[in-house]
């Protein structure tokens, strides 16, 4: 890809999550377009409002979550088809469209919505408990070094929950963020599963 | 062929009746779409009006339909509904439009009695169609589209079916019938309809836009059986000799089409074998057919030249500010979603509901991740935007049983376009949601909040303060149930809050208690113990039959209170034991006929008659040179004969009864006096007590005083005092007919009377009748205000409310409906103008009993709840399914919609939107010819959606398909189609979110009314002049023979007020009238009627003689067979029984029939028929009542 590097390290998560979703190589063409603006004879040319994305989803719920299920499934595929370097990339890798990028940007942020904080780095953790309880051995065996970078990263899921602006009755607070987080991760029964 | 112009309609049709319809000015072009669509009809047999939904296509379709009727006294209509509301609608508007805009009298359009000249027949299933046309094929038939969704899955729905048939039609082929495959069946069924259904001149189909699938053999039952019942040319090969096409002409109506292409016409015409028709324009110069809108190598320009020249579409506008508004700007949309400020996100301020929001959409969204649903959802079908509860899984066990109507049917909730696999009917994500909504149950032990309900509920608390209404459409019945149980909530705190705030302090601990009391009641109900508000599991939208319907009401009609609200539990029913409740002191205060307060809604005609002098009986004396005293007892004796004629079980002397009998028989004095005011009082009697016969008889020494009855103190007496107040609430209507204005003037008082005792005021009055009391314990009743002072308490809070206070009070509310008197007449009580007197109450407290706050409808249309929320008052939130989406108006006192749950299709969300917007609508009221009104004054449409959940996608795929069908229908650019009710989210979510506007700028039909077809061959003058005067011939004649009959017989002739109908007293001389010149004493004197009529179905005009006998108790059976046997004797006379609503007696008559020509009907006739009639009613009287043949 010949686009300046500093442009990936721009991207915002609502960008990183937009590009997890995207579904074809024309649509990454676009996104690029549109990150970069107007080419100039084929060539890029700077970036005209990096931090302003066109409104998405993906600054939402239904964007966040998504794109954590897009990310899954590349990263099951990718380990399926023993493209481990590609899985390792997404899920442990520190490049721009990696999930710790996601995650550090998303800690970075001072104007971030704490629940949208909050409830992605639920994703993160439960993206990154099901791989590992699915791939323990074969994959992450030699990867210790990498999913301890990330579990530091989601380490910090407790500050995310604390600075959640509930109610300040610490019981009831508990007692709702405790079953919360207990639903938010249990799956979810699809028609046709067996109670 | 004959072709009729505007001026030609202006002499039969007045679309504008009232000076209300003058104003709104739709008349005009009501008169032009019927001349249009006449002569598209005359020229071309098909013809679609296709007006914006609420401009009266009804009554275009009705004025076509006369005008078929009119030029072909024969002619032989029939309409199809879409469902049993409507259809009974239908019903309802044709005799609405005969009364009110067919301008002629006579025997084809308007009968003599001023009802449709031939009967509309109301067909519960197509058997009853096929049976009620071989009994009488000149009728006008009314079906509905259900009717033809048969069920046929099961052999024995088949065997059902076939062995009905062969009841009514014994020569059909029972082998073809023998079909075994449902498909077969159905095209054997559907074809052996056609041997059964008549002709039709003209086939008018409602809400056409139903069939926009066409008739194939793969569509569905509806379609098919349809179209070959009424002879689609594919059943010709297969069908019997008997098979032909049924229907002459057709006219679809529909304000929505088509969706998204102009193929959907040609797919409705074709169902009726109209699909290749050719059509030629006004000028016959070009030729086109229908079968080039369905091939898609036509280009849309072409399209839409074929569809003009079978199509009129009107477009409404309202002048506001001076400039011409059509819907996309007199609408204010909220299209992104929230309810606080116009066109914003919907806000969740509080952190934990925007949490649970972003778990349920996590577990909406690992459902759609999940490979079966490959990132798709169907549009309207995810459970979780609606409410948590469990969905419709488990609604089909507790079902309405209806045998002949097909599933797919019974569950109009989805669109039929869309997926029929049972997950998605339940909803994917419901199995998930259940399960995160039982664990938090499980943990915390309540219901886990639902965030938009929630909002939802908030945003339309405040309709209690202010008496605005709100519809809300929702997709699951569930949902009805779940925001009414959380409205409710809302409600019992707002009344609440009113009472402590309205009752002396000292009564707030009782207040406190008796919330607590209702609460502990309340959390008693199953449903609130299992967490879940009370709801029958039932899936949209079965239409009963009519004797079910029946039974419903039946059931209906006692009021049992409940516990769902405050409201109801306290104020309806019978209300808390041991308790002054709202319901005991209706119960045994205003109702009770013996209560000091039972004439508390009463007026005083005798003091009114009098000009309400201080002292209403030496006022009477004076006039009628009388002493007081004597006055005294010469009325006692008139009143007693009268009480006891009436009441022959009252035991006492109930106030109520006795106050009557005393207003009768001073009004009988005051008829004696003669002049002005003795005509007066005649009206009065002849109106407000009819059937009385005079007489006196001396009383027992405990009958009341007349003092008691007459120059008494009650609520209109005392408004009256108050010029500006009864301005407001009980306007006099001017006008120099007595009888007219007096009986307004009845009308008004008894529509306010049922107001104050069963709407939203009775709160207020009932507030102020307690308020003096020391607490709320039932004996605390005898401490009650004495009536007068009440009266005029309620008054003064009356005036208090006019001056100071705006919203939701008594004041409010009677006002509202005085203002809107005649609009209410007109939508919910279109009988009462020519009802009797003594009925209002029945008809006006049939609709305002059992009141809600917040009304729940959903399986089928609760008639009463639509009409009490076109009313002001309750309810003021009505939450339905799309049960309410077609046919209902509901747009008198409602200008905001709110598409909770949306619709795939624009045509539905359309259609609901027009439940509010309609001709005569609060918006079109409060806002045509008027300035720039305030932003709250538009007619307000809601989407409510959360902008963080996949539900964003869904509105806006919906919002871009409704501007899409705004733009082809209407001359405006079109955009690409999207035809996929499916939301892939994968592909979605890579779109911008960018605004989805609607259209703006003025709307121009694409299809208006062109001028060539206002061309017509039948100008003014062929409108036949003797049609005119042949009712003032038949007059003119009667008129004739009625004095000769005077001339030879010893009649007394009576006053009438109707002019087709005499009266007299005709002295007997045994069972002949007596001659005036005749020696012999007569034997009796026997009052009797004859009128005017039009045959039922025919040219001919009757006459009818009329003789009352009495009323009997025909529950004992021997007086029937006396009945009986008494009939046989008569032989030309038939002995009559109505039976009367209000003292459940049986009334007897006699009546003969004569047909009547003004040429050859001839007086010894006249005389025959008379004698007859009154001989036997005389005979009759003295045989079973021999007491009062003696009187």
């Amino acid at each position: 890809m010949g686009y300046r590097p500093s442009l990936w390290t721009e991207l915002t998560p609502e960008e990183i999550l937009e590009y997890w979703s995207l579904l074809t190589a024309a649509q990454r063409a676009a996104f690029l377009e549109r990150l970069t603006g107007d080419s100039l004879e084929g060539l890029p040319t700077a970036i005209k409002d990096p931090l302003k994305s066109h409104d998405t989803l993906f600054d939402r719920y239904a964007g966040i979550y998504h794109a954590f299920g897009c990310l899954s499934r590349h990263i099951e595929t990718a380990l399926d088809e023993r493209r481990e370097a590609e899985a390792e990339t997404r899920l442990l890798g520190a490049k721009y469209d990696s999930l710790p990028s996601l995650l550090e940007k998303t800690l970075a942020r001072d104007d971030a919505d704490p629940i949208a904080s909050y409830v992605t780095l639920l994703c993160a953790r439960q993206l990154r408990d099901d791989v590992v309880g699915r791939y323990r051995d074969d994959f992450f065996k030699t990867r210790k070094k990498g999913l301890a970078a990330l579990d530091r990263l989601l380490a910090r899921l407790p500050d995310l929950k604390n600075a959640l602006p509930l109610s300040d009755d610490d019981h009831e607070r508990a007692a709702f963020l405790d079953w919360y987080e207990s639903a938010f991760l249990r799956p979810a029964r699809v028609p046709g599963d067996r109670p | 062929m004959k072709t009729v112009s505007p001026e030609f309609v202006d002499q039969l049709i007045n679309f504008a009746p009232t000076e209300d319809a003058r104003k709104m000015g739709f008349a005009d072009g009501q008169r032009d779409g019927t001349v249009a669509l006449f002569n598209m009809l005359q020229r071309n047999k098909v013809a679609y009006l296709a007006d914006e939904v609420g401009m009266g296509k009804t009554y275009v379709a009705l004025g076509v339909m006369s005008l078929v009727r009119y030029l072909d006294p024969h002619a032989r209509i029939v309409v199809i509904a879409p469902r049993e509301n409507i259809q009974r609608k239908w019903v309802k508007e044709l005799k609405n439009f005969v009364r009110n805009n067919w301008r002629i009298v006579g025997n084809r359009v308007k009968s003599l009695q001023g009802e449709p000249a031939w009967d509309p027949v109301h067909c519960g299933t197509l058997i009853d169609f096929v049976r009620e046309a071989m009994l009488s094929a000149d009728r006008d038939f009314f079906l509905r589209m259900t009717s033809f969704s048969l069920a046929l899955k099961q052999a024995e729905s088949r065997l059902r079916l076939r062995q009905r048939l062969f009841k009514e039609l014994r020569w059909v082929n029972r082998r073809t019938l023998a079909a075994k495959t449902p498909e077969t069946f159905r095209d054997a069924f559907g074809s052996a309809l056609n041997a059964g259904f008549p002709d039709a001149d003209l086939l008018v189909v409602d809400e056409a836009h139903n069939l926009k699938h066409g008739y194939s053999a793969r569509g569905s039952i509806r379609n098919r059986t349809m179209g070959l019942a009424f002879g689609h040319p594919s059943g010709r090969d297969t069908a019997g000799e008997q098979y032909r096409p049924r229907a002459k002409r057709l006219l679809l109506l529909s304000a929505t089409p088509f969706e998204e292409d102009y193929a959907a016409i040609q797919r409705q015409l074709d169902v009726f074998g109209f699909g290749d028709a050719k059509l030629r324009d006004p000028d016959d110069r070009h030729l086109v057919s229908v079968a080039r809108l369905a091939m898609p190598d036509v280009t849309e320009h072409e399209k839409r030249d074929i569809v003009g020249q079978l199509m009129v579409r009107r477009v409404s506008s309202l002048r506001i500010g001076g400039e011409e508004h059509t819907k996309n700007m007199y609408r204010r949309e909220w299209r992104q979603g929230g309810y606080e400020r116009h066109d914003n996100p919907m806000r969740l301020d509080d952190p934990r509901q925007r949490l649970i929001v972003a778990l349920m959409q996590k577990k909406v969204a690992e459902v759609l991740q999940d490979e079966r649903f490959n990132s798709s959802f169907q549009i309207g079908m995810l459970s979780s935007f609606e409410s948590f509860l469990e969905t419709v899984g488990s609604s089909s066990r507790r079902r309405r049983k209806d045998d002949d109507v097909d599933e797919q049917d019974r569950d109009p909730t989805f669109d039929g376009a869309q997926g029929r696999d049972a997950d998605e009917k339940q909803g994917i994500d419901t199995d998930a949601i259940t399960g995160v909504v039982t664990s938090y149950r499980s943990r915390f032990g309540r219901g886990l909040p639902h965030p938009k309900l929630d909002a939802t509920a908030d945003a339309f608390a405040a309709a209690f303060d202010t008496g605005e209404k709100t519809l809300v459409f929702v997709r699951r019945v569930r949902t009805v149930e779940e925001l009414a149980a959380k409205l409710d909530l809302r409600f019992d705190n707002w009344i609440r809050t009113k009472m402590l705030k309205t009752l002396p302090d000292r009564l707030g601990p009782a207040v406190e208690r008796l919330f607590e009391q209702y609460e502990q009641e309340r959390a008693r109900r199953p449903e609130e113990q299992a967490g879940r508000p009370s709801a029958p599991l039932v899936v949209d939208a079965i239409e009963p039959e009519p004797d079910e319907l029946a039974e419903d009401r039946a059931a209906d009609d006692l009021d049992e209170g409940g516990s769902e609200s405050f409201f109801a539990w306290f104020f309806r029913g019978a209300g808390p034991a041991g308790l002054l409740s709202g319901a005991a002191f209706q119960k045994n205060r205003l109702s009770s006929q013996g209560s000091v307060y039972s004439t508390f809604f009463e007026d005083d005609y005798v003091a009114w008659l009098l000009d309400r002098p201080a002292d209403v009986l030496t006022d009477l004396a004076t006039q009628v040179h009388d002493e007081r005293g004597e006055l005294c007892a010469s009325l006692r004796d008139r009143a007693y004969y009268l009480f006891r004629a009436l009441n022959t079980r009252a035991e006492g002397y109930p106030r109520i009864l006795v106050f009557n009998a005393y207003q009768r028989a001073a009004l009988e004095r005051l008829q004696e006096l003669g002049g002005d005011r003795g005509e007066q009082a005649r009206v009065v009697l002849e109106q407000a007590f009819p059937d009385v016969a005079s007489g006196t008889r001396h009383p027992p020494a405990g009958f009341p005083q007349p003092d008691d009855s007459l120059g008494i103190t009650t609520f209109f007496t005392e408004l009256v005092k108050q010029p500006a107040l009864r301005d407001q609430i009980w306007p006099e209507d001017a006008s120099p007919d007595f009888q007219w204005r007096f009986r307004r003037r009845e009308q008004r008082r008894t529509l306010l009377s049922g107001l104050a005792r069963l709407g939203a005021s009775y709160i207020d009055l009932y507030l102020l009748a307690i308020r003096k009391l020391p607490s709320f314990d039932l004996r605390a009743q005898t401490e009650s205000s004495a009536p007068q002072t009440f009266a005029r308490e309620f008054v003064g809070l009356l005036l208090e409310q006019q001056g100071h206070t705006q919203g939701l009070n008594a004041f409010y509310e009677l006002s509202q409906a005085a203002a809107t008197f005649d609009l209410l007449l007109a939508v919910n009580f279109p009988d009462v103008e020519t009802a009797p007197l003594s009925t209002l109450a029945a008809k006006f407290g049939d609709t305002l009993q059992q009141q809600v706050p917040v009304g729940r409808m959903h399986g089928r249309v609760n008639k009463r709840l639509v009409r009490q929320f076109r009313m002001p008052g309750f309810p003021l939130v009505l939450a339905s399914t799309d049960v309410l989406q077609e046919g209902e108006d509901l747009h008198t006192f409602c200008r905001r919609v709110v598409h909770y749950g949306v619709t795939w299709t624009p045509s539905a969300m359309e259609q609901r939107t027009g439940r509010v917007d309609r001709i005569g609508s609060l918006v079109q009221r409060s806002l045509d010819d008027q300035p720039r009104p305030a932003d709250t004054e538009w007619l307000q449409v809601h989407y409510p959606h959360l902008q963080d959940t996949v539900e964003v996608l869904q509105v806006r795929r919906v919002l871009r398909r409704l501007n899409r069908f705004l733009q082809l229908i209407h001359n405006k650019k079109g955009d690409a189609t999207e035809s996929d009710s499916r939301i892939n989210t994968a592909r979605e979510m890579l779109e911008g979110l960018e605004d989805i506007k609607p259209p703006e700028g003025r709307l121009e039909s694409a299809f208006p009314v062109l001028p060539g077809w206002l061309q017509g061959s039948l100008g003014p003058d062929a409108v036949r002049s003797n049609v005119a005067l042949d009712q003032d011939h038949l007059l003119a004649h009667l008129e004739a023979l009625w004095t000769t009959l005077l001339d030879r017989f010893s009649i007394r002739r009576l006053r009438s007020a109707n002019e087709r109908m005499l009266r007299g007293f005709a002295l007997m001389r045994r069972n002949d009238l007596l001659q005036r010149d005749s020696e012999s004493p007569g034997t009796g004197e026997k009052e009797f009627s004859i009128e005017l009529r039009s045959q039922a179905a025919g040219d001919a005009t009757l006459l009818r003689c009329y003789s009352h006998v009495g009323r009997l108790d025909l529950k004992k059976p021997a007086l029937l067979d006396d009945l009986y046997r008494a009939q046989r004797d008569f032989g030309f006379v038939k002995v009559c029984v109505r039976r009367e609503a209000t003292d459940q007696t049986d009334n007897i008559s006699v009546e003969g029939d004569l047909p009547f020509h003004p040429e050859t009907t001839q007086v010894g006739e006249l005389e025959l028929l008379i004698a007859r009639t009154v001989g036997a009613a005389a005979r009759l009287q003295r045989g079973l009542m021999p007491d009062e043949a003696e009187d």
